[in-house]
């Protein structure tokens, strides 16, 4: 393994602070929007749902959930433009929205699959047996996003944050209500689950 | 160490969130141990291509869901609030909302609590308090009135579970009279530019238009029968944004029909049949 491959901190590419200048036009976006500007909503939409389409579609699992949480999200975003005071940037508001909707999701749907999970959480992480890496260099998208989808929710929500978002342990600690080292617990979890599964899925995949 | 305890510390390896020392003693023991060199190997690559996830985009029916379902939203409580009602002296705010009911004022203005909206007044607790007694006073007097009207009825039940049908009533035709706007303009566009569209999915449209029209016959049946039902007016609601969510798709395609678009187009035929 070389020093590349140990990574840097992941750079969070999402500004908390906003400078003057996106202040006053957040400020001024957020007005419009408050005034009925159907124009405004839109650019507002068009501006953030890309990125938090992704995470909701990566935190919930299915692109089914992940529409309807994208659409509670602006229409929950809509009736509380009020609260928005530019103390933190539109997308880190909208953001923080997307995320506390998310786990609204999956605290509800936890309560009915707790068995599933906690079966997990139970069985602990794999041993590290391989002698030799066993997830492929260039992993497909396709088979990632797949295995991303089959993890806990909890372990999902922790991966999703941290490993596909960039934000450090204790940005995601504080988000999901858990402290720095259950964070990691979970992040280290769901390595080792995506381990399994994208190793069983390239010595198994018909050569 | 054991493997064990290396292997708690690979995250933060991987991570690159170990101190030197930390890192010096991981990397030599990923030096004399394959298991924990691959695990972090692997680690590693999961945590490049986790990254480098390419971007999902929503499909363009949810922004047309998000819209419509905004837009109802807006009427149902009779917001749009014009811009001039900012910094209306706060005495002067009924009668520019022309006669709302006080009660409704927050839902008008937004969710904002109304006194916020108002001239830079400084909300002082004698204020509050004040407010609170005309509020209090406001409301007794409207409960009095009811009173009194209902005594001369003799049928005040009856004639409060009326009135609030009658608003009930009153809010859903506002709101279905929006949809229908919106469905009789965007039908006039893709009656007009209908040939931009081959036949067969011409065809598929109007089909899955009929459905949505049955459907919306059925909502107004079931709210003639119970008008209060909450579940037959939430219907009818879905109902009606998704014939506007179709309409505006047809619209798009045919745009990008026009445009001889035909990756555009493939890609709001996808989102229509999710």
């Amino acid at each position: 393994m070389t020093r590349a491959e140990v990574g840097q901190p992941l750079v969070q590419d999402l500004p908390s602070k906003p400078s003057g200048d996106v202040k006053a036009a957040d400020l001024e976006l957020a007005r419009r929007c408050r005034h009925g500007d159907s124009a405004a909503f839109e650019e507002l939409y068009r501006a953030h749902a890309g990125r938090l389409y992704n995470l909701v579609l990566r935190m919930a699992g299915s692109t089914q959930d992940a529409e309807d949480l994208l659409q509670d999200v602006f229409l929950h975003a809509h009736r509380k433009l009020a609260s928005f005071r530019g103390e933190s940037t539109l997308g880190t508001w909208l953001y923080r929205l997307a995320v506390n909707q998310c786990l609204d999701f999956l605290r509800g749907r936890q309560a009915k699959m707790t068995r599933v999970t906690d079966s997990f959480d139970a069985e602990g992480a794999a041993e590290p047996a391989a002698v030799v890496p066993v997830v492929p260099t260039a992993i497909s998208r396709v088979d990632l996003e797949r295995a991303i989808a089959s993890l806990p929710d909890r372990c999902r929500a922790a991966f999703v944050l941290h490993d596909v978002e960039g934000f450090e342990h204790n940005e995601v600690a504080a988000m999901l209500g858990v402290s720095e080292g259950t964070s990691k617990s979970q992040v280290h979890k769901a390595r080792m689950k995506l381990r399994d599964i994208l190793g069983n899925t390239t010595n198994t995949a018909p050569r | 160490m054991t493997c064990e305890g290396y292997t708690e510390r690979l995250g933060d390896y991987v991570d690159g969130t170990l101190d030197a020392a930390d890192m010096g003693a991981v990397s030599a023991h990923l030096e004399t141990c394959d298991s924990c060199r691959a695990l972090a190997s692997d680690f590693s690559r999961l945590r490049v291509a986790a990254r480098s996830l390419e971007p999902a985009l929503p499909p363009a029916h949810v922004w047309t869901r998000i819209s419509a379902a905004v837009e109802a939203q807006q009427h149902r409580s009779g917001l749009r609030l014009p811009e001039r009602l900012d910094g209306v002296p706060w005495w002067r705010l009924p009668e520019r909302l022309d006669g709302v009911a006080w009660w409704r004022l927050p839902e008008r203005l937004d969710g904002v609590a109304w006194w916020r909206r108002l001239r830079p007044i400084q909300w002082s607790p004698i204020l509050a308090g004040a407010a609170v007694v005309v509020l209090l006073c406001g409301g007794a007097w409207i409960a009095w009135r009811e009173v009194a009207n209902a005594g001369r009825s003799r049928q005040s039940t009856t004639a409060a579970s009326a009135k609030a049908v009658e608003t009930f009533e009153s809010e859903l035709s506002l709101a279905e009279e929006h949809y229908s706007k919106a469905i009789a303009s965007l039908e006039q566009i893709t009656k007009s530019d209908a040939n931009a569209l081959d036949g067969q999915t011409a065809q598929v449209l109007q089909t899955n238009l009929a459905i949505i029209d049955t459907a919306i016959g059925q909502s107004r049946d079931a709210l003639k029968a119970a008008p209060a039902s909450e579940v037959a007016q939430q219907s009818l609601f879905d109902a009606l944004r998704s014939k506007v969510a179709l309409l505006q798709d047809t619209v798009a395609l045919i745009n990008e029909m026009r445009k001889g678009n035909q990756a555009g187009a493939a890609r709001i035929v996808s989102g229509m049949n999710q």
